[in-house]
């Protein structure tokens, strides 16, 4: 009886810790380009109204799949890296420390939880009229 | 009625069937020539018996005859004696209560229509479906910093409930991706 709990718990742990993953898309968010990247229909609304811009670019996109336990590395384009620990305890599949890098910057640090279909926006530094903006969505 | 069974024939000569066993009889004889044949024979050996009966004679006087069967009635009196119980197939039992059967089938069908009458004159029930009152998944942004000089890192709250906004305020402003690249090269945090 004590090996089927422990199976069970173990079968547990191992699909919840499979379902989590973890993407991340560099955005410019512009009122000089000429429409939105089709890749980003599914944040467009939020995005228009958090940042309040008209269009939104997709610079990068990489996923990072929270079942290793091992801290990634995404290379998001134009020198911006993020780098996603997951938390140890399966138990918080969808919780990571998130450390966002522009070159040798550390630009921010931060510990967030992130689930299936929720996202967390960074609004990141200017550029000219624009703003660089990290979008991190979770998925199941 | 299915196998050529000479019993039910000698029955339906007898009058002893009634009911859907004797139409089942019937039926099977108008339809099977090797037991239409037997019942004719049948049915001519009962004539012919019928025909050349012989009157019994008594040898006794009827007062004397009667005399005997009282002393036997006197006899076996008190004696019980077991007679057979007559056995009787659904078939008989269903002829002996046909009345009755038709009455609760009217009744059965009879409910069933008045049942079926109010369900079509109401609305359609809508289906229920229990659904549990989880709450929907918010992000959680449980600590932020940053360490640029003058730079400032904040968790705002949005009016969707699935998303959460880190606003960095203070972060040096340039004027294009190039120029942005080599300002944070040689920031050097």
């Amino acid at each position: 009886m004590r090996r089927f709990f422990t199976g069970l718990v173990v079968l547990l742990l191992a699909a919840n810790a499979r379902a989590a993953s973890l993407q991340a898309r560099l955005i410019r968010a512009s009122d000089s380009f000429d429409a939105t990247d089709a890749a980003l229909n599914d944040l467009e609304p939020k995005l228009k109204r958090e940042f309040g811009f008209n269009f939104y670019h997709l610079l990068g996109c990489q996923q990072a799949t929270l079942d290793q336990k091992i801290k990634s590395r995404l290379d998001l384009g134009e020198g911006f890296v993020l780098f996603v620990t997951p938390h140890p305890s399966a138990w918080r599949a969808h919780e990571v420390e998130l450390e966002w890098w522009s070159g040798n910057t550390l630009l921010v640090k931060t510990v967030a939880r992130v689930p299936g279909k929720c996202s967390v926006l960074i609004k990141g530094p200017g550029v000219g009229e624009d703003w660089i903006i990290l979008a991190l969505s979770g998925r199941e | 009625m299915k196998a050529h069974d000479t019993k039910w024939i000698s029955a339906l000569l007898d009058g002893e069937l009634s009911g859907l066993r004797r139409f089942f009889v019937k039926r099977h004889l108008r339809g099977c020539a090797l037991c239409a044949a037997e019942y004719r024979r049948l049915r001519h050996v009962r004539e012919l018996l019928a025909t050349a009966a012989t009157k019994p004679e008594m040898g006794d006087s009827p007062a004397f005859f009667w005399s005997k069967v009282k002393r036997e009635i006197q006899a076996r009196e008190g004696r019980t004696v077991a007679a057979p119980f007559p056995r009787s197939s659904p078939l008989d039992w269903l002829g002996a209560h046909r009345l009755a059967f038709a009455s609760v089938a009217v009744a059965v069908v009879a409910a069933g229509l008045w049942i079926w009458m109010e369900q079509a004159g109401r609305p359609a029930p809508k289906p229920t479906v229990a659904v549990a009152a989880l709450p929907p998944p918010r992000p959680i942004v449980e600590r932020v910093s940053t360490v640029i000089p003058n730079a400032v890192a904040t968790t705002v709250d949005t009016k969707d409930k699935d998303v959460t906004v880190i606003w960095m305020s203070g972060l040096p402003w340039t004027p294009n991706m190039t120029a942005m690249k080599t300002k944070f090269a040689h920031l050097g945090t």
